[in-house]
């Protein structure tokens, strides 16, 4: 059946067509929209579709719609595949954008090089992995944000820093979590340091679930700080269960784990009371802060954001119960909307719509664009990371704020 | 609903057997199922192993464990897989899958460069787990450690064997049900049959019954309704032949009874017990006794002593006739013969079931028995006087005549001398039958006194030994005369007998005279012994012997054996009558053995003497 559908779609992609006027450019997505981590890519959805629309309302790409044609895969590998599949057989779909997740993107990567002949790109994935940086996909593959390694890196470096050695990595037990443990282990060897303690959970996990058993692995070693690595959701979970157990020593985490959706999962807690759920809080950032409003594009996100706050979610996300409540602004979506913008100048600085084969050659020429972020965005033939800025965030007050003062964070 | 015999055992086999069967069987399958899962899961552990190890060689140089783990993840999505771990060559863990943190038991498993290592660990509570260790770049690199989940195993053997179970009862059910169906078949009209059969026994031939079923109950069924035909005819003919046989029986009785209740002699019937089964209205007659209200009763209060005893003594000696005198009511006398009823078995001895008492009256032939008697009583003494006279005298001239007459007649002539020797042969004549009469009549007198009761006995003991001897002395002329040979063995410690010296002795004398007469040549041998409580004496010899039909007749009075008619007498024919009355006088028995031409044996009994008094006499062998 699947495969009937393949040869079906492949059959269907193999008639030429060229691109009419006023026919919509698209742009295939396959992100989680359901499941524990459906915050992630409907956020970066929302932010991506808002400058989208906003485009599409004066004037358009050369005169044309561009869109985003999501797709669900539940953050998991299999349904991403198939995605992948059905979108590069799709003619009119572009390239692929903004997906989210490793294991999801390492697994897509080898259906880059053997459709290499469709000439398919990869366009900012909302993840920090290796792979995609790394022969032989990274030919194939544009990232805006820096990686999980720069993340993990500058982090520890920061955390050194403050005199707090002993870091012990709470991470998910799959490809992400792991490059998140590899880049602190990394880190840490460059300064003769080795992990502290380990724990890990299992994809999937929710909020609701106990990391009681974790805490306790880790608190075992008496951490002077911790990096989680993960979703939100388990993340969330994780940090309640430590300050419960009395563990309170700083937990950061990493730009994936959505800064928004977990502060939302601890507000509530925080509101009645339980203050240290949302104290001791590092969140890195690839993106600059949202509130930070020195930055021009931080208004226009704002501002856009506000004005298409109707955006529909995806299909998959409308149908899944209960209903999700889209956040007016957060990391994720101002990614969206960045990694949006990003493509628009890029093309727009090619000065036409390239085709497929020649998306790569109008990226690599966007050598030093200005998306409003104060620094430039710069690819080129060998740089396909256009971004490599690490910002550090904290929770203060139900928001999520930049960190300006070190000094309270020391050991 | 109750079960029938056949179902509930057919149930019950059922059940055993496809209990067994599905026991077996899924324990069978479960173990090939297990040995089955276990060797996929380690082949398939085995693949994933070096699959990745494959993968991973060039990832662990290039220290990108991110996408090793990805490689990882994409295997630990496969059943049965329960973690995979990749160390370095330093044995630092470089990936794992573990949660929340690497168990340290299920590190430390040593790799081989060689070849992929499995090892079958038991882990407490989680069922255990195939360990597979793959080496990379022949363990220069490091090892991959695939951990497959045995629990899984289980948890397929378990559902394997319950479907199997499961499928099992659902064809016993069915099995059941067929089954159930298939026996109903075969159980209705057997129970129908069963009911026809009762019928049958209870003789109710003619209710129908309707064949439904096929095969072999309905051939059963078929035979039963044929048997039943068959039966109905039978029974009808044997009770049509049952009752002309009744018929025919009551008409023989009835006859039967008509001869016994007009029967002028009495007839009586008594059972074992002693007890009167029978008594014919002239037996009632006889006693002046209601014969309807005798039986049951028993004999001797009825008939007196003499009868009870003669109907022992016929049941001791079946085959025999007994008889005896018997008296009657009204001074009258029957002669009573009794014989033992013997039931002929059809295998093993003869059953003596009871006896039959015949009687004759008697009274009057005793009547003219006594008369005669008297008569020849009176006759023969009136004949013995003047017999005497004639015989004293015919003698008297014979010796005159001798002495006197003929010395003197001078021989004139041989007329004179013939007619001296006639007188003398003529004279010899007359004394000689004279002397023969004279016996005769003695003899008649003897019987008549012996029968009369008047002759005095002179009882004392007395010695067999010494009576045999002059017994011997006395016939010694005859046997002598006749060049006979002559024995006596009689032993010296022969008990005494109580008995009259000249009685027995004539019994001695004349039985040896009677054996000496009637033998040409040969020997004569007088023999006594002990037999029993009683002495037995025997007088053999080897004469002429005694046809079967004359020995009873011989002890008669008047008889000898051959007939008296056309055969010159050899004597008076009342010896043997008188031994008789002499015997039996002692309490004792006189019998004969003979055949005609083997010689002759006659025997007589004496009871022992013993403390003065003669003990009562047995009776002799027949």
């Amino acid at each position: 059946m699947l495969c009937l559908a393949m040869t079906l779609l492949l059959l269907a992609g193999a008639s030429p067509q060229a691109h009419a006027a006023g026919q919509e450019v698209v742009l295939g997505m396959s992100a989680a929209f359901t499941g524990p981590s459906r915050g992630l890519g409907i956020e970066l959805y929302r932010g991506a579709m808002a400058y989208f629309r906003h485009v599409n309302d004066t004037g358009g790409l050369y005169g044309r719609p561009i869109t985003i044609r999501p797709m669900d895969d539940g953050y998991n590998p299999g349904p991403a595949i198939l995605n992948t599949i059905q979108l590069i057989g799709q003619d009119d779909v572009l390239a692929l954008f903004n997906y989210v997740g490793t294991p999801t993107v390492t697994r897509v990567l080898p259906l880059l090089k053997k459709f290499e002949d469709r000439h398919i790109l990869l366009l900012f994935p909302f993840t920090g992995a290796e792979p995609q940086r790394q022969p032989p996909y990274d030919a194939y593959v544009f990232n805006l944000r820096a990686s999980y390694l720069q993340e993990t890196s500058a982090l520890v470096a920061r955390l050194v820093a403050l005199g707090r050695t002993r870091i012990a990595v709470f991470y998910q037990v799959d490809a992400y979590g792991r490059s998140g443990w590899n880049g602190v282990q990394r880190a840490l060897s460059t300064y003769g340091l080795t992990i502290a303690a380990e724990a890990t959970y299992r994809r999937g996990a929710s909020f609701a679930d106990s990391m009681a058993e974790q805490v306790r692995i880790i608190a075992k070693a008496k951490p002077d700080a911790v990096v989680s690595v993960g979703s939100y959701e388990a993340c969330a979970a994780f940090v309640r269960d430590a300050r419960e157990a009395g563990l309170d020593v700083p937990i950061a985490n990493i730009s994936f784990v959505g800064s928004q959706n977990m502060l939302n999962l601890l507000r509530a807690s925080c509101e009645s009371g339980k203050a240290g759920y949302c104290a001791g809080h590092i969140i890195t950032q690839v993106v600059p802060s949202y509130e930070d409003a020195s930055l021009p594009t931080v208004a226009e996100y704002r501002e856009l954001m506000a004005r298409y706050a109707d955006t529909p979610l995806p299909e998959a996300a409308r149908q899944e119960g209960p209903a999700y409540e889209p956040l007016p602004c957060c990391f994720t979506s101002f990614e969206g909307f960045l990694n949006a913008k990003t493509l628009v100048e890029a093309l727009r600085a090619f000065g036409r719509l390239p085709r497929r084969e020649e998306l790569a050659q109008a990226l690599e020429s966007f050598t030093a664009g200005d998306v409003g972020l104060g620094v430039p965005v710069s690819f080129g033939p060998t740089r396909h990371q256009g971004f490599d800025a690490v910002y550090f965030t904290t929770l203060s007050q139900g928001a999520v704020v930049p960190i300006r003062d070190w000094t309270e964070w020391g050991k | 609903m109750k079960l029938s015999a056949l179902h509930a055992r057919m149930l019950t086999v059922t059940i055993v057997l496809f209990g067994v069967v599905a026991t077996l069987s899924a324990v069978l399958t479960m173990d090939i199922l297990r040995r089955h899962l276990t060797d996929e899961y380690v082949s398939k552990g085995t693949a994933i192993a070096e699959s990745i190890a494959a993968q991973a060689a060039e990832l662990i140089l290039t220290r990108d464990p991110a996408t090793i783990q990805a490689a990882m993840d994409q295997y630990l999505q496969l059943e049965g897989v329960a973690f995979v771990y990749v160390v370095d060559d330093t044995g630092r863990l470089v990936s794992h899958t573990f949660f929340p943190e690497p168990p340290a038991e299920m590190l430390g498993q040593p790799g081989d460069p060689q070849r992929v290592r499995v090892a079958h660990m038991e882990t407490q509570g989680t069922g255990g787990h195939i360990h597979i260790v793959a080496p990379i770049l022949a363990g220069a690199a490091g090892y991959v450690h695939v951990g497959m989940d045995k629990a899984i195993i289980a948890r397929h053997l378990w559902s394997a064997g319950l479907k199997h179970v499961g499928l099992m009862l659902v064809v016993f059910m069915v099995c059941s049900v067929v089954l159930y169906i298939l026996v109903n078949r075969i159980s209705r009209p057997l129970t129908e049959l069963t009911g026809y059969a009762a019928r049958l026994a209870a003789k109710d031939f003619d209710t129908p019954m309707e064949i439904t079923a096929g095969g072999e109950v309905g051939a059963l069924a078929w035979t039963m309704r044929f048997m039943a035909g068959e039966i109905s005819g039978l029974v009808d003919g044997l009770t049509r032949e049952v009752d002309r046989s009744t018929s025919d029986l009551k008409e023989t009785l009835g006859r039967l009874r008509a001869i016994i209740g007009n029967m002028a002699d009495g007839l009586l019937v008594l059972g074992e017990d002693g007890r009167i089964t029978l008594a014919n209205p002239a037996l009632g007659q006889m006693y002046g006794l209601d014969p309807a209200a005798l039986g049951g009763q028993e004999a001797e209060p009825c008939f007196g002593p003499v009868v009870a005893d003669l109907a022992n003594q016929a049941m001791e000696s079946p085959g025999r006739a007994v008889e005896a005198e018997v008296p009657l009511a009204g001074s009258r006398t029957a002669k009573a013969t009794a014989t033992a009823i013997v039931d002929q078995a059809a295998w093993g001895a003869p059953e003596v079931r009871g006896a039959v008492i015949l009687l004759r009256d008697v009274t009057r032939e005793k009547e003219i028995d006594a008369i005669k008697t008297d008569f020849i009583t009176t006759v023969s003494h009136e004949l013995r006087t003047p017999l005497t006279s004639v015989l004293g005298f015919a003698k008297l001239i014979r010796r005159k005549l001798g002495q006197e007459v003929f010395p003197r007649l001078t021989d004139n002539g041989d007329s004179t001398m013939k007619a001296v020797r006639q007188v003398n042969t003529n004279l010899h004549i007359i004394a000689a039958e004279g002397q023969r009469l004279k016996c005769l009549i003695d003899d008649v007198l003897d019987i008549s006194k012996m029968e009369s009761g008047r002759v005095e006995w002179q009882m004392a003991p007395l010695s067999l030994a010494e009576a045999a001897a002059a017994a011997a002395a006395a016939t010694r002329p005859l046997w002598r005369k006749k060049g006979l040979e002559f024995s006596t063995g009689v032993s010296e410690d022969l008990p005494t007998v109580l008995g009259d010296r000249d009685r027995i002795l004539q019994v001695l004398v004349n039985l040896i005279s009677n054996a000496v007469k009637f033998t040409p040549s040969g020997s004569v041998r007088l023999a006594a012994e002990m037999d029993r409580n009683r002495v037995l004496v025997r007088v053999e010899d080897s004469g002429i012997g005694i046809a079967a039909e004359y020995q009873e007749r011989i002890f008669e009075k008047f008889r000898q054996a051959g007939d008296t008619l056309t055969e010159k007498p050899k004597g008076t024919g009342l010896g043997l009558a008188i031994c008789k009355q002499i015997v039996e006088h002692h309490g004792g028995r006189i019998w004969v053995r003979s055949a005609p031409g083997a010689g002759s044996t006659f025997y007589f009994t004496l009871p022992i003497y013993a403390n003065g008094t003669p003990e009562t006499a047995c009776d002799g062998p027949a």
